[in-house]
């Protein structure tokens, strides 16, 4: 059995979803990535990743509705934090659930790293995950 | 009979004062239908403009097939709306001294319509960069004209409407008067000649006397019709007076209806400015967002290839990689700030209000400020005058970046050797926060300039002899966050001896009591849940 996936990251513009994959992937987390929320939605309930990264703004589904499904439909309590390029005021437009982390890009690796550590801890294996 | 023939001259003059009154009514009403009707068209003619020029800026900028599908039907569609719309508006205006601009209007908006054409088709084949040159340059200059137009066009139609409405007020204002008078003298006269006539006589015009009463005291709805069977002369002034109430009333109800036209008309004017205030939100905020995509990119791999994580650097590669990642930082700042500009000026900034103590800002601003000052090779002094624990209500992060925006300006201009200075006063009803260099200095002509928006004048060098960089938004974007908190932001200068900035806000809004600071230790503790606390 192969071991579980750490971190899930979903976003919709391929080349933010390389440059996450890459740097946390290089953190030595297991990571999964996909542009597509359907797919990475099958991805979520097989393997229960530690955390979902998650892109607010994609053509497919606002991420802050993806994450009320996820709630709300699946009954899932994996902690989200949104990955968004948009301002705080827009986002709070956009009624984020209290509970939530945000992550504004452009980030700092120092930012991302302590919010994964904070949440799931120091990784625990790493490599090349597909 | 001497009575009857007044009598009768009295209810002509009544009855032509009704008469009159009616027809300066619907003569109202014919103006209200030419001129309220087109000011819409023109207005709605100029959204559609504006609808044009966004989507077809949307094309350019954003990339998903999806959302250029999107954009290109919105053009399309605005399109359409404006041709329906200056068609319409045409026949309003057919035979007026304004017809000849609106068709001027016409062709700018078709020749427009053109440009954009230019540019979707340079954005389908894929050259991005063309089609953006094209509607910056061409474009923007045929927007400008014809929305130039259609401002002038839409003020000088508003004005007519205005004019007549006015007009149309006055001589319905005129013509009630002389209703009310004419009321009036039917009134008395029929007093008059009911004490004076006998009892079986006098019942009728007693009835009369009531009704007219009531009329004159513009308590229309309470007259029932006066019912007199007589075929004498008190009968036929009866019936006469049951007309003319008849005619009143409808005339009443027109105008109510009127009113209620123009009423809906006004709520569905606010609503489009509701919208278009709406579309320009979403607009910047989408806007902002595609801008930060890349640059999360180009930041965010320039760290990892600096941290050595992709492999070792040699010194040159090192150099340069750190200038690039200082430029792309510079332009992430000013996209931030021209994004907190269009906010401020677009009336949508949200100050998230907390409280803290003064102290905590000085600690971290110093911090900041010396690190800037030896950046540039200069000297930093830091001082706090007054209680350091004393609190403030504001929005720490806004004035924050207010005064590492001056921070910065005074390394910038002070060249290696000079000194800047920090000085923080806690006054028992406001802060003030100066900031000082020993720089170039600003001439006394140029104090005010400097903070106004796109300022088009030179910029002051720099001791490295280039010109201060940037869309000249920091000060602007300073002075606004600033007063924003009901504060100041000046300046004084001695060109060649160095500048001195001056912040000063309230420590808290008037109404506030004290009570309400004493929570300081969260201050800023959560920046998501302290935002829109106080609204």
């Amino acid at each position: 059995m192969p071991m579980p996936i750490q971190v899930m990251i979903v976003d919709d513009n391929p080349d933010t979803l390389e440059l996450l994959r890459e740097k946390i992937d290089g953190w030595g987390y297991r990571v999964a990535a996909s542009s597509r929320w359907l797919e990475a939605l099958e991805i979520i309930r097989r393997s229960r990743p530690g955390v979902l990264l998650l892109d607010v703004m994609m053509p497919e589904i606002d991420g802050i509705e993806a994450a009320r499904q996820l709630r709300e439909v699946d009954n899932s309590e994996i902690p989200v934090v949104f990955v968004t390029a948009l301002s705080r005021d827009d986002l709070n437009e956009r009624a984020v659930e209290k509970a939530a982390e945000v992550l504004h890009k452009p980030f700092r690796n120092a930012e991302l790293r302590s919010l994964l550590e904070r949440i799931i801890g120091k990784p625990t294996g790493g490599g090349m995950n597909p | 009979m001497g009575f009857g023939l007044v009598f009768a001259a009295n209810l002509l003059v009544l009855g032509y004062s009704v008469i009159v009154f009616i027809n300066v009514e619907s003569k109202a009403l014919a103006i209200e239908k030419k001129w309220v009707p087109a000011t819409r068209l023109v207005r709605d003619a100029t959204f559609d403009l504006y609808d044009i020029r966004s989507n077809n800026l949307g094309h350019v900028i954003f990339n998903q097939p999806v959302a250029l599908d999107a954009f290109e039907a919105g053009r399309s569609l605005a399109i359409q709306r404006a041709a329906a719309d200056l068609t319409a508006l045409k026949m309003h205006l057919a035979g007026t001294g304004h017809f000849q601009l609106a068709e001027i209007f016409e062709s700018q908006l078709r020749e427009f319509t053109r440009v954009t054409d230019r540019t979707i088709e340079l954005s389908r084949e894929g050259n991005k960069d063309a089609a953006r040159a094209w509607v910056q340059t061409q474009g923007t200059l045929v927007y400008d004209v014809a929305a130039a137009s259609g401002r002038r066009l839409l003020s000088l139609v508003d004005s007519e409407a205005q004019r007549a409405i006015v007009a149309a007020q006055a001589s319905s204002g005129r013509a009630r008067t002389n209703l009310v008078w004419a009321a009036g003298l039917t009134l008395v006269w029929t007093l008059v000649v009911g004490t004076l006539l006998s009892a079986g006589l006098s019942r009728p015009l007693v009835q009369l006397t009531e009704a007219a009463r009531k009329v004159a005291r513009g308590r229309l709805t309470e007259v029932a019709p006066v019912e007199i069977k007589d075929s004498d002369e008190i009968g036929v002034l009866a019936e006469a007076f049951n007309l003319m109430i008849g005619e009143i009333r409808s005339t009443q109800e027109g105008l109510e209806e009127l009113v209620r036209k123009r009423t809906a008309e006004l709520e569905k004017a606010n609503e489009d400015l509701v919208r278009a205030d709406k579309h320009k939100g979403q607009f910047l905020a989408m806007t902002t967002h595609e801008l930060r995509t890349p640059l999360t990119l180009i930041l965010g791999y320039g760290e990892d290839l600096l941290d050595g994580s992709a492999g070792p650097l040699n010194d040159r590669q090192r150099r340069f990689l750190e200038k690039m990642q200082i430029s792309a930082k510079t332009l992430l700042d000013l996209v931030n700030e021209l994004l907190d500009f269009s906010r401020v000026e677009a009336g949508k900034m949200r100050l998230a209000y907390s409280a803290f103590p003064v102290g905590r800002l000085f600690d971290d601003l110093k911090d900041k400020g010396s690190a800037l000052a030896s950046m540039a090779g200069a000297g930093f002094r830091a001082e706090l005058n007054g209680d350091s624990s004393g609190m403030v209500w504001a929005d720490r992060n806004r004035i924050s970046q207010v005064v590492l925006n001056l921070l910065a300006n005074a390394a910038k201009f002070t060249p290696a050797g000079g000194g800047i200075d920090l000085i923080f006063s806690v006054e028992p009803d406001r802060l003030e926060v100066e900031v000082g260099d020993t720089g170039v200095g600003i001439e006394r002509s140029a104090w005010e300039r400097i903070f106004e928006a796109f300022e088009q004048g030179p910029a002051p060098a720099n001791p490295q002899g280039t010109r201060a960089g940037g869309f000249g938004l920091g000060l602007p974007l300073a002075r606004r966050l600033a007063e924003l908190h009901a504060g100041t932001l000046e300046v004084t200068s001695r060109p060649g001896q160095g500048s001195r900035f001056t912040l000063r806000i309230p420590r808290w809004p008037a109404n506030r009591q004290d009570h309400d600071l004493d929570e300081g230790g969260k201050a800023g503790a959560n920046a998501n849940t302290s935002h829109d606390r106080r609204r």
